[in-house]
C-alpha cells in the first residue's frame, strides 16, 4: 500500500480529513481488504493506547504546580556560575587606562619637546636712526634680524617731522609723517 | 558572592608600567636649565681668502648667509661660548665695538640687547639659532650668530 493512503487512513481514523476525502476512505476501507486491514489495526493501536496511558494526578492545583516549577528554573539559573566579562569588556578595562596614558604621554611630549620651540623672531625695541627686518630661513632654520642705519634726512627735510617707528608684530618699520 | 580586586592585582600592572614609562621619557626629554651659547661673529665681504688674515667660516654656515646675502665669503672674526642659567642675563662681549646682554628666557628662546658703541641699538626675542646682522660703510656686512650647543645643528 502507498504511504499516502496509509498516511491518509490514518488521518481519517483520526477525523483530520474533510468530508470529501473522509467518505473516499470510507469507501476505500469498504472495497479494499488490505486498506481495511490496516484500519483495524490502526484502531486497535489507538484504543490500547487510550486504555492503557497513566493518568497522573497532581496534589496541586494546576497554577501553583507550574509556579512551582518557574520558581525551581529561577532558582538553578541563580546558582549558575556568571561567564566572565566578555572579550569586549575585557578589552575596553585595558583601552580605557591604555588611551588616558597616551594622551597624557603625548601631552608631554609635546609641552617638553625641544624641537618644538616656536620660531620666535621679534624685535621689542630699536634706537632712533635704525631701519630692521626680520625673517626666517626655514631651510637652514635660522632666525635673522637685520638692521642698518637709515641715511640722514636731506636739506629740505631737516624741517619735517621726527620719524615714527611703528612695530607691525614681525618687525620695525620707520614712518615718516 | 561578591569578587573584590586586590589594589595590587595584576590586572593594574600594566596601566602603572606605562605610566612610569611615559614619565620617564617624559623626564628624559626635560630640557636643561643652563643654556650653553655659542656666539660667533662673522665678517661678509667679497674680498677672496688671500687678501683675508681671518678664517673662512664653516661650510653650512656660509652656505646659510650666502643664500640669504649678497657677499661671497664670509670669515669668522670671534667665536665666543657662555653658559646663561635660566632667567639671568650674561654680557658677550663680541669685538671692541658690540656688545651683547643675553637673558635665557628657557626651550632655546633668548632676549637679546645689542650694544654697539656704548648705545643700546637693538633690543628683541628671539628663538636660536639665530643671526643679528649689519652693514658697514665700506659694503661689508658683519653678523653675529646665536645657537646652543646643546642643539643638534
Amino acid at each position: 500500500m502507498k504511504l499516502d493512503l496509509e498516511l491518509k487512513l490514518q488521518a481519517w481514523l483520526d477525523a483530520e480529513l474533510p468530508a470529501a476525502e473522509a467518505e473516499q476512505m470510507r469507501r476505500r476501507a469498504a472495497t479494499d481488504p488490505e486498506a481495511a486491514r490496516l484500519l483495524a489495526e490502526l484502531q486497535n493501536i489507538k484504543t490500547a493506547l487510550l486504555q492503557n496511558e497513566t493518568t497522573v494526578t497532581v496534589p496541586e492545583t494546576r497554577p501553583f504546580y507550574w509556579s512551582q516549577i518557574e520558581r525551581r528554573i529561577q532558582r538553578q539559573a541563580s546558582l549558575r556560575p556568571s561567564p566572565g566579562p566578555s572579550w569586549a569588556e575585557r578589552l575596553r578595562r585595558w583601552l580605557a587606562p591604555l588611551a588616558g596614558l597616551a594622551a597624557l604621554a603625548a601631552a608631554l611630549l609635546v609641552a617638553l619637546n625641544p624641537s618644538a620651540t616656536p620660531s620666535l623672531n621679534q624685535v621689542s625695541d630699536m634706537a632712533e636712526g635704525f631701519q630692521t627686518r626680520t625673517f626666517r630661513d626655514e631651510s637652514a632654520g635660522i632666525n635673522f634680524v637685520v638692521f642698518h642705519q637709515v641715511p640722514q634726512p636731506s636739506a629740505a627735510l631737516a624741517g619735517a617731522p621726527p620719524a615714527r617707528i611703528r612695530n607691525d608684530g614681525s618687525s620695525f618699520m620707520t614712518e615718516v609723517e | 558572592m561578591s569578587r573584590h580586586t586586590h589594589p595590587a592585582s595584576p590586572r593594574r600592572f600594566p596601566a602603572l608600567f606605562l605610566l612610569a614609562l611615559a614619565l620617564g621619557l617624559a623626564g628624559g626629554r626635560a630640557p636643561a636649565a643652563d643654556l650653553r651659547l655659542e656666539a660667533k661673529l662673522i665678517w661678509g665681504a667679497n674680498d677672496g681668502p688671500a687678501t683675508v688674515k681671518y678664517n673662512l667660516a664653516d661650510p653650512a654656515l656660509a652656505a646659510a648667509l650666502r643664500h640669504n646675502f649678497k657677499w661671497t665669503n664670509y670669515y669668522e672674526i670671534t667665536n665666543l661660548a657662555a653658559v646663561i642659567p635660566l632667567h639671568q642675563s650674561r654680557v658677550v662681549r663680541v669685538s671692541d665695538q658690540c656688545t651683547l646682554n643675553i637673558r635665557n628666557l628657557g626651550s632655546s628662546l633668548v632676549a637679546v640687547e645689542c650694544i654697539g658703541r656704548g648705545k643700546p641699538v637693538i633690543k628683541g626675542t628671539n628663538a636660536l639659532p639665530c643671526v643679528y646682522a649689519g652693514t658697514n660703510m665700506d659694503d661689508t656686512a658683519w653678523f653675529i650668530r646665536l645657537r646652543s650647543l646643546d642643539a643638534k645643528k
